[in-house]
């Protein structure tokens, strides 16, 4: 017996097998493909926007409440905290909260919080809309938007050298495709970097 | 008088911890002008009193009261691990 299926849990007897949706998708395409996550990582849609105080202060003071900006958020299951690019903070017109104190490989250090609302959507293929939204403390991070960039810490773009020829131009092609155009990042910790054309509904 | 920055009212915040954390755990605090101006319940609360106050460009800190500790936001993304292959 293979160790697939030795894993399985059986099944009750008698209790009926559970089945799909007759109509509707089994998959979903993704149009960030292998080869980005294979690169980048696992990147899901998201928007980042004001919190709903926010846009009503600024609503009350006459001023325009900032478009969210949609992109992708890369997940990160080691992140300690949802992230967003200080630039994209600056975009919208955050100001931090608070500073707090976080460490990593490069020692101690301060980062901006700020109070933000991130927004996950998922559409299935008739129509039907999911939105997750999340309003709470976000802290702000550098070089987000550098992923897939060349970049001091050669993060991607050293693998990017070290991939074969093939998926080394698939991947800088796809990589330069996505990162053209104002795109914008997050991260869960992750980047959100936003597609020209997005509805920021 | 103390300039309104949010370094000085960090400080303040970080100043009046001890203090806060005997009767207030997991209230947010608000601090404007280097001084405590309000207790919430929950932060949206907080943040949106503190702006009905003192307007989308006013200065202050909110921030929950909690033990204070230093926090890894992900050593893997430090690291450069996340991403491409070895």
């Amino acid at each position: 017996m293979s160790a697939r299926r030795a894993n399985k849990r059986p099944r009750k007897k008698g209790k009926p097998r559970k089945v799909g949706r007759k109509s509707g998708p089994r998959s979903f395409e993704y149009d960030v493909g292998q080869d980005i996550l294979h690169v980048l990582g696992p990147m899901i849609m998201a928007r980042w926007s004001v919190t709903e105080a926010l846009a009503t202060q600024l609503a009350s003071e006459g001023k325009p409440v900032p478009s969210p900006l949609a992109g992708f958020l890369l997940l990160d299951t080691g992140a300690k905290s949802t992230c967003i690019d200080n630039v994209v903070a600056d975009t919208l017109g955050l100001a931090p909260i608070r500073i707090a104190k976080s460490h990593g490989v490069h020692g101690e250090s301060e980062v901006p919080v700020y109070n933000a609302r991130l927004t996950i959507a998922i559409e299935d293929a008739v129509g039907a809309r999911t939105e997750h939204v999340h309003e709470g403390e976000t802290w702000g991070a550098e070089g987000l938007t550098a992923l897939g960039h060349p970049h001091p810490k050669q993060r991607c773009c050293s693998r990017l050298r070290s991939a074969p020829p093939a998926a080394t131009a698939s991947c800088q092609q796809r990589s330069n495709e996505l990162r053209s155009g104002p795109y914008t990042w997050g991260r869960s910790v992750g980047g959100v970097f936003g597609r020209p054309g997005d509805p920021p509904s | 008088m103390v300039a309104n920055t949010l370094r000085v009212n960090q400080d303040a915040f970080e100043a009046a911890l001890p203090t806060l954390l005997k009767e207030n755990v997991g209230k947010t605090a608000v601090f404007h002008d280097g001084e405590l101006w309000g207790l919430y319940d929950d932060l949206q609360a907080a943040h949106a009193e503190a702006l009905a106050e003192f307007g989308s460009d006013g200065i202050f800190l909110v921030a929950q009261i909690k033990e204070p500790r230093s926090e890894p936001v992900s050593f893997a993304f430090d690291l450069g691990l996340m991403f491409g292959e070895a």
